[in-house]
């Protein structure tokens, strides 16, 4: 593991929500922009404890999957060679979710400002809808229809082509 | 990564997080901010526009311009296919391509019906003027009308259309009064004043010159006579099909129509802001080359140049070209060779701004082979993606790089859909 500060820290303890502890390698730490702006922080003044990072907005079983993603990244970060191994992890990784934990998941990356895993949820969310009807696009994102009748069927009318 | 405290009953902490989730496994409950912003613009054009009607928010993010921008963006991280004119048809055809430059079958796409089509005389020819942010600009010839120096053409012998295939909008442009036939032209994106142009050179009797130039704004929706380029060109240079564009300026060298071999070649750059003209001498090593087009990479105005082999008979191109970058756009002496193209001697069709180059040349009977050459790669690789053979000869003038959008310069003008309704 690199370690180029003087003061340097191996591990960071990260705490979620529900108050359940996990020890992150600071290499692992460092794929989140959060985790690794305190460890740099914390480097900065000079100390050498542990430090400890509650993320108030994240339960165990998420921080689980989002530390587990940034893991696997972690292994992959000095090595371009292996990118589509990695891309059909990542891939294999999210099919397994149901939407909650989906969901969950890209409120964590985004708290937690895991760039790549954001875009990866995020793409895989748009990947997963583009071919719904408006109709399933509603139940799924929980919209209410707010147009009159006569809105909607006049927006439909203008694009018939893009509902075939 | 460990576990300290490891749950002691997985089950509970799945409670807790669908209790968060408002107890709902088939929701997403995320912000509309957050969908607008980072879940829309991935999608492609036609859900985009289906999804306008789940919603009155949905509808005022996915319409904003701002948004048209956002999803540009995404979009052209993934652009991978060419835009090319079909002669034969007088139409278009989609060249994708995917990340080891292999090209794929080619899929031709219906131009949308201009009520200037059925008209006689009938179309003979169309080339796509630009292709720029998932918009192409056309333009028709009509048989008959479209003769060089003889001056049997009128303005209806040819006209120029906007289209946005992906969003099906298409609108008609008309010609400059009676002007008659256009050679040489270019069709983009003016940032800084975010404004899409046509740049056109006509044959015209009608200033005392036997060129003018003109400028068409899709904002403004009007065309402008360029008579700063009178000062500074002879009125006997038209435009080439070779413009490019670097900071507002447009780059070309112009074609004299005098045929006088005579006249210096030289290279013109125009502002399309603040409508300046730089007149730059014609550099001397460019005289180790018999072919050179202009082009873009990464911001830098660069020039692809090639040799001929030596030949009585015929005039094939050496294996290789030169690409030269001007390092400094205000140092005209700051052009250097960057990089070399190995194609094999084929000629070249359109090039993308990461250094793809796709190359063309007549193969057998009737028949063009294309290929993409990745010059990022070193020499004996540069040519290993696969070929795509068309069963024709029909390769048309113009074209370029496309990727989908919902861009629509003219926000207020009705959508050809629409307008094809209301004529019903």
């Amino acid at each position: 593991m690199a370690s180029s500060s003087s003061s340097s820290l191996s591990r960071v303890v990260v705490k979620s929500s529900d108050n359940n502890l996990f020890v992150v390698n600071k290499k692992v730490a460092s794929q989140s922009q959060l985790l690794k702006q305190c460890i740099d922080n914390m480097e900065e003044k000079g100390t050498n404890d542990v430090i400890l990072i509650p993320l108030s907005n994240v339960t165990s079983n998420i921080l689980t999957l989002v530390l587990e993603y940034c893991e696997k990244h972690a292994d992959f970060a000095d090595d371009d060679n292996n990118n589509q191994e990695l891309k059909q992890w990542d891939h294999e990784f999210l099919k397994k979710f149901d939407y909650a934990t989906l969901n969950s998941l890209t409120m964590a990356a985004d708290y937690m400002v895991t760039k790549s895993l954001l875009n990866l949820c995020c793409q895989f969310i748009a990947d997963s809808i583009k071919d719904l009807t408006v109709q399933q696009i509603r139940q799924i994102f929980d919209i209410k229809n707010d147009f009159t009748p006569q809105e909607e069927a006049d927006i439909k009318n203008e694009n018939a082509w893009a509902f075939r | 990564m460990m576990n300290m405290e490891s749950a002691d009953n997985l089950d509970d902490v799945n409670a807790t997080a669908k209790c968060e989730l408002n107890d709902s496994s088939k929701t997403l409950n995320l912000h509309d901010e957050f969908i607008c912003s980072e879940i829309l613009p991935r999608l492609p054009v036609k859900s985009l526009i289906r999804f306008k009607s789940v919603s009155k928010s949905w509808y005022s993010c996915i319409t904003s311009s701002k948004f048209a921008k956002k999803q540009l963006n995404f979009s052209s991280s993934s652009a991978h296919q060419f835009i090319l004119p079909n002669i034969e048809t007088v139409g278009i055809r989609l060249l994708p391509y995917d990340e080891q430059n292999n090209l794929k079958t080619p899929v031709e796409i219906n131009v949308p019906d201009d009520s200037r089509f059925d008209k006689e005389p009938y179309l003979i020819d169309i080339e796509v003027v630009g292709v720029c942010n998932g918009l192409l600009c056309l333009c028709f010839k009509k048989e008959g009308l479209v003769v060089y120096k003889n001056y049997e053409c009128s303005a209806e012998g040819w006209f120029f259309s906007i289209w946005n295939p992906a969003s099906h909008q298409y609108c008609e442009i008309s010609n400059p009064d009676s002007l008659i036939f256009g050679s040489g032209n270019w069709f983009g994106y003016v940032p800084s004043i975010d404004d899409y142009k046509i740049f056109v050179s006509f044959i015209s009797n009608k200033h005392g010159n036997d060129i003018d130039y003109y400028v068409y704004s899709l904002r403004r929706k009007t065309w402008k006579l360029l008579s700063v380029l009178d000062k500074v060109l002879s009125g006997k240079e038209l435009l080439t099909y070779n413009i490019e564009v670097v900071d507002d300026t447009l780059y070309w060298s112009p074609c004299s129509i005098s045929n006088d071999e005579r006249l210096t070649k030289h290279i013109v750059g125009l502002n399309l802001v603040t409508e300046q003209v730089k007149l730059f001498s014609w550099m001397d090593w460019l005289s180790a080359y018999g072919d050179t087009n202009f082009f873009v990479i990464n911001g830098f105005l660069s020039l692809y140049c090639s040799s001929y082999v030596d030949d009585d008979n015929q005039r094939d191109y050496k294996p290789v070209s030169d690409v030269w970058t001007l390092k400094q756009n205000d140092d005209w002496s700051s052009w250097e060779k960057k990089f070399s193209v190995h194609h094999g001697g084929m000629y070249l069709a359109l090039f993308t701004p990461t250094r793809k180059f796709l190359v063309n040349r007549e193969f057998l009977f009737n028949m063009t082979q294309f290929k993409l050459i990745d010059a990022t790669k070193d020499a004996e690789e540069q040519s290993q993606g696969e070929a795509c053979l068309l069963a024709d000869r029909t390769i048309g003038c113009g074209g370029g790089l496309y990727v989908e959008s919902l861009i629509w310069p003219y926000s207020t003008i009705k959508s050809a859909e629409e307008e094809e309704d209301s004529q019903v």
